[in-house]
């Protein structure tokens, strides 16, 4: 330990005395460092962390799926549906949940965001609450009880982490609650949420809801149970619901319920993203590795003398390399704790930047464990750019070296390999350029895509009233959708005002089954089923959504009016290609909404499920026949947010408004998911285009540096300014050519990795790969050029005399 | 009668380049004395460098046998030989060699804590060894802030620190003026006398006369000896 303390501060001083050199060596591996430590954060926040929920691999997610549409689908389960897991003698428990928001009524009307879960829920996922209880099986259904679950964020705002608390009341929509216990910290499932309470089932209409899909479920397994066995025994279980409930399970459907481990559930969307980000960030470090790689092969000729001398006195190579790798060590621990710093500074950036899923499932930061990755990254970063030039440097030639007069040279082995570091780099940052590239070509065709509307002045705000006074009171929340268009559509700087269910690329859907008049099904063609959105007047021209035939809905479709529709395009082209469908009546497969409805007008496509998917048939209901439960007001003009809220909390002030904010921010949160990965990956490769760049300088300059003399003497002869730097040039370009080649051939063999984010484009897509490479081929003439001008002012005289 | 402590039988040293041999040394016949004082003369090419790298183990030679204390050394393994010049060869160079970026103190103490000395074993023998050679005042110096004569002087504390076998001096005046030049000869005289087995490369006849015997090297083979092996 006393060696390796004095080999550190000999180190540590020695690096003192070359500042240039230390400045871009840790400059370098803390970039190289603190990137990697970020990314490494979100790895193990959303890959590796428990998600706060006890022992994960007994946990699943139990979904419906559908496979007789032609296309797989699925996802949110039935109430019933989710009860009836119950039976499953393998689940230790099992529970369902979904996520809305709710007007929480004390000094003043504030939106909060409340989860309601089944009773088994919390138990399912292994969490206890931290005072208190959760809810019985009985407490489920309505009328049994109205209590309430609080997060910890929540007790500590709302009850200064009071533990009186418990049996204290809250009203949340109207409705009053008893809290019955607290969670524990730490605690969030899809998101945080303030409050939890129970579903409160309508026992009565229970058994109607066996159709509605919208509950998350997971359930726990007992101890020794596969997930195998789990989904034959969900097999049997939806098996024998089908025939019990026919009516809900058309066999065309090929309806079944499926589990994947929950965690999946929950981190397959970002899974390789994140994936991806941590294998480009790697790369970034290898480049840096093998930049200071080649600092150090430089430094070590320079140093060949001391080396020898070292040995001369009685230094072993080991002891040597090991002198060496502590020197290296010494820079990557200064690298690294530089860039522990960038990598706090920057996981605020980063996460803003992140998909709202990531940001949700755990909470993302530099921890023990994460500190933990870095020590061991710097170790093995120290070893992958230290070593080899430990191993060259050690190797010395004593007898030689000491002789007066000599100096340190390299000699050719080093030069290859400094060559072979500056190709590996660029074939690295040719493969990350590529990468960047074909994510920056696809996002801009991304981008070109027309949502179907014009989102530029458009403000949108949700309106969600709920409680005794609009519950099951269609007339009464009619009203309050039509006093809100009223409000905002009076004033100054609106132009055009309406209101939808569900906004374009939102990530709210909602499809349903429906008949339609005259539509022949083809033989085993399942059912006509497609999304529904339920729209006010004026909000297809608040959208600029073009009518392409008959009219768009108007105040006069009211519910005394008759039911009234409207579809798309893309829906016209599924049912009735090239036909005019105005007059065609629709009927849903629903017991409430069955009457038939004429189709009024046809609309243009908009892009429902984002810009990177194609417009689905849609059709619209006239909102103001049937009110839905909560609607999106959009209003274009000239208004502001503020304007929008100051209009509407009047209405009623017992209902808050929640998401208040421009079209286009809506737009663009739905392309977050893409955008994440493309800023990084390309910050990625700037990086690398970067440390290349300095790679193919230190490495050009060296040259130049070690042959002053023969350049000096071929000046002396007559060799033009040109022709010196084009001797520079040609070798140090060779070897970019090289990397260049090596690299494209990495590129072509990993598209395959990035094709699943890529929309509109090839991963081999021949013009990227062009494009990057010239733009690297273009850093690399102007790295190499400064030190080839430099070689072509050399004065011969000086030069010559050096020896 | 003195103990032998190095013998030279019929070394060689043959240089291959692009397939060109050179012979460097050839058929050398050498044994040095416990005690002795060696000087190899010659003129420059003459092989004395090259011979002292062998003696030193910083070199292998091509042929011939080579032994230190009774003990082979010829085909030791690098590691091995590392340990032997740690712990029984001292050197000298012309140019000094002390390791910038280390004081005066830590130069010396280099080579004790390659043998993996204990830390106040070090020190003592460091201090032994600094005031052995007048610069114990220095010894938070860096090289750097030194004359020439007085870095040569620790150099000579870092030889003998250890308390080596034997001496290897390289042109130990090379670099100096004559006055540092004569006290640096004063100090290896003064380690001579007290015990030490010296061998020391010089190219000036005055010097060598200090020597007990002298070597005289052309073209790579002894053509002259002078005075006794007897220490």
């Amino acid at each position: 330990m006393e060696t390796l303390l004095k080999d550190l501060r000999f180190a540590v001083r020695g690096l003192k005395r070359t500042p240039g050199f230390t400045i871009a060596a840790v400059l370098a591996l803390a970039l190289g460092i603190g990137a990697t430590t970020a990314i490494f954060s979100v790895v193990h926040a959303v890959l590796l962390q428990s998600l706060g929920w006890g022992e994960e691999s007994r946990l699943i997610s139990v979904s419906d799926v559908y496979k007789g549409r032609g296309v797989e689908m699925g996802g949110a389960m039935s109430p019933p549906e989710v009860l009836d897991l119950r039976a499953i003698p393998l689940f230790e428990s099992s529970g369902g949940f979904s996520s809305s928001s709710s007007a929480l009524i004390g000094d003043r009307a504030e939106r909060v965001k409340v989860g309601q879960v089944t009773a088994g829920f919390f138990e399912a996922l292994g969490v206890h609450p931290l005072f208190g209880r959760t809810w019985t099986p009985d407490e489920d259904m309505k009328g049994k009880s109205n209590v309430a679950l609080t997060s910890f964020t929540a007790f500590k705002r709302r009850f200064q982490s009071d533990p009186a608390a418990i049996g204290k009341t809250i009203t949340l929509d109207g409705e009053w609650y008893r809290i019955i216990g607290v969670l524990p910290e730490g605690f969030s499932y899809a998101g945080p949420h303030e409050f939890f309470i129970p579903y409160s089932f309508p026992p009565e209409k229970l058994a109607d809801w066996r159709g509605a899909h919208w509950l998350e479920s997971v359930a726990r397994l007992k101890r020794g149970v596969s997930i195998e066995s789990a989904r034959a025994a969900l097999k049997d279980l939806a098996s024998r619901v089908r025939e019990q409930y026919p009516k809900y399970y058309a066999k065309e459907d090929l309806w079944d319920l499926a589990a994947q481990p929950l965690r999946d559930r929950w981190t397959g969307s970002v899974k390789q993203p994140i994936l991806i980000l941590f294998g480009a960030v790697l790369l970034v470090l290898l480049i840096a590795c093998a930049n200071v790689a080649n600092l150090l092969l430089a430094r070590s000729a320079a140093r060949e003398r001391e080396f020898a001398l070292r040995a001369a006195i009685g230094a072993s190579r080991t002891r040597l390399v090991r002198q060496l790798l502590t020197e290296g060590l010494a820079m990557a621990l200064a690298g690294m704790a530089i860039g522990i710093v960038l990598a706090a500074w920057g996981l605020d950036v980063l996460l803003a930047a992140a998909p709202t899923r990531i940001r949700e499932l755990n909470d993302v930061r530099i921890d023990r464990a994460v500190l933990a990755f870095s020590i061991v990254l710097t170790v093995v970063t120290t070893l992958v750019f230290a070593l080899v030039p430990a191993l060259r440097a050690s190797d010395v030639d004593v007898a030689t070296a000491l002789k007066d007069g000599a100096h340190g040279t390299s000699g050719a082995p080093a030069v290859r390999l400094r060559s072979l570091l500056v190709g590996a780099q660029v074939a690295i940052s040719l493969f990350l350029l590529a990468g960047a590239g074909l994510m920056v070509r696809s996002f801009a065709t991304l981008l070109h895509v027309s949502p179907g509307f014009d989102p530029d002045g458009v403000v949108a705000a949700e309106l969600l009233p709920a409680g005794p006074a609009y519950d099951d009171k269609p007339d009464a929340r009619r009203r309050y959708f039509e006093d809100a268009v009223r409000a905002v559509s009076s004033l100054p700087g609106a132009k055009a005002v309406g209101a939808i269910d569900r906004l374009p690329a939102s990530g709210s859907n909602y499809s349903l089954d429906y008949f339609i008049e005259g539509y022949q099904q083809a033989p085993g063609e399942p059912q006509p089923s497609g999304q529904i959105r339920e729209a006010m007047p004026g909000y297809f021209a608040a959208m600029r959504q073009p009518m392409v035939a008959g009219r768009e809905f108007t105040a006069a479709d009211d519910a005394k009016a008759p039911p009234v529709a409207m579809v798309n395009e893309a829906w016209v082209r599924r049912y009735f290609p090239g036909r005019n469908v105005v007059g065609q009546r629709i009927r849903l497969d629903s017991n409430k909404r069955g009457e038939w409805r004429t189709i009024v007008g046809v609309v243009s496509d908009a892009r429902e499920f984002g810009l990177d998917k194609p417009a689905p048939p849609v059709y619209y209901f006239a909102a103001l026949q049937w009110p839905p439960d909560q609607m999106t007001l959009v209003a274009r003009g000239t208004l502001s947010a503020a304007d929008l809220r100051n209009a509407l909390t009047p209405i009623d002030p017992t209902q808050p408004l929640d998401q208040v904010r421009p079209i286009a921010e809506i737009l663009s949160s739905s392309l977050q998911q893409r955008r994440f990965p493309l800023q990084l990956l390309g910050a990625f490769a700037v990086l690398a285009l970067l440390l290349s760049a300095l790679g193919i300088y230190g490495v050009t300059s060296y040259a130049v540096a070690q042959r002053t003399r023969e350049i000096g003497l071929r000046i002396a002869i007559g060799a033009s300014p040109a022709q010196v730097v084009r001797l520079v040039l040609s070798g140090s370009l060779r070897v970019v050519l090289v990397g260049l080649a090596a690299g494209a051939l990495a590129a072509v063999a990993g598209s395959r990795v990035l094709a699943s984010q890529l929309y509109g484009i090839s991963a081999r897509d021949p013009l990227t790969l062009t494009a990057v490479g010239a733009l690297l081929a273009l850093v690399a003439v102007v790295a190499s050029g400064v030190p080839a001008l430099r070689a072509a002012r050399v004065d011969p005289m000086a030069a010559l005399k050096t020896e | 009668m003195a103990e032998t402590l190095i013998e030279l039988q019929n070394v060689e040293k043959v240089f291959l380049t692009d397939e060109v041999e050179t012979h460097a040394l050839s058929n050398i016949h050498l044994t040095v004395k416990k005690g002795e004082w060696l000087a190899i003369v010659g003129p420059s090419g003459s092989g004395k460098t090259t011979l002292l790298a062998i003696l030193g183990l910083l070199d292998t030679a091509t042929g011939g046998s080579f032994m230190i204390d009774g003990k082979p050394v010829r085909d030791l393994s690098p590691a091995d030989r590392a340990h032997v010049r740690n712990k029984h060869i001292g050197f000298i160079f012309q140019s000094f060699n002390l390791i910038g970026d280390l004081t005066v103190f830590e130069n010396v103490e280099l080579p004790l804590t390659y043998r993996g000395m204990a830390p106040a074993e070090r020190k003592k023998r460091v201090e032994e060894a600094l005031n052995r050679v007048g610069m114990s005042h220095r010894s938070r110096h860096m090289p750097g802030q030194l004359s020439g004569g007085q870095q040569q002087r620790v150099a000579v504390a870092r030889a003998v620190a250890g308390d080596p076998l034997i001496l290897l001096a390289d042109e130990p005046t090379g670099n100096l003026d004559s006055k540092n030049g004569q006290a640096v000869m004063k100090l290896l005289s003064e380690l001579h006398q007290a015990g030490s087995t010296l061998i020391m490369v010089t190219h000036d006849p005055a010097y060598a006369r200090l020597a007990t015997r002298t070597v005289s090297l052309f073209d790579g083979r002894i053509v002259e000896e002078t005075g006794s092996s007897a220490a």
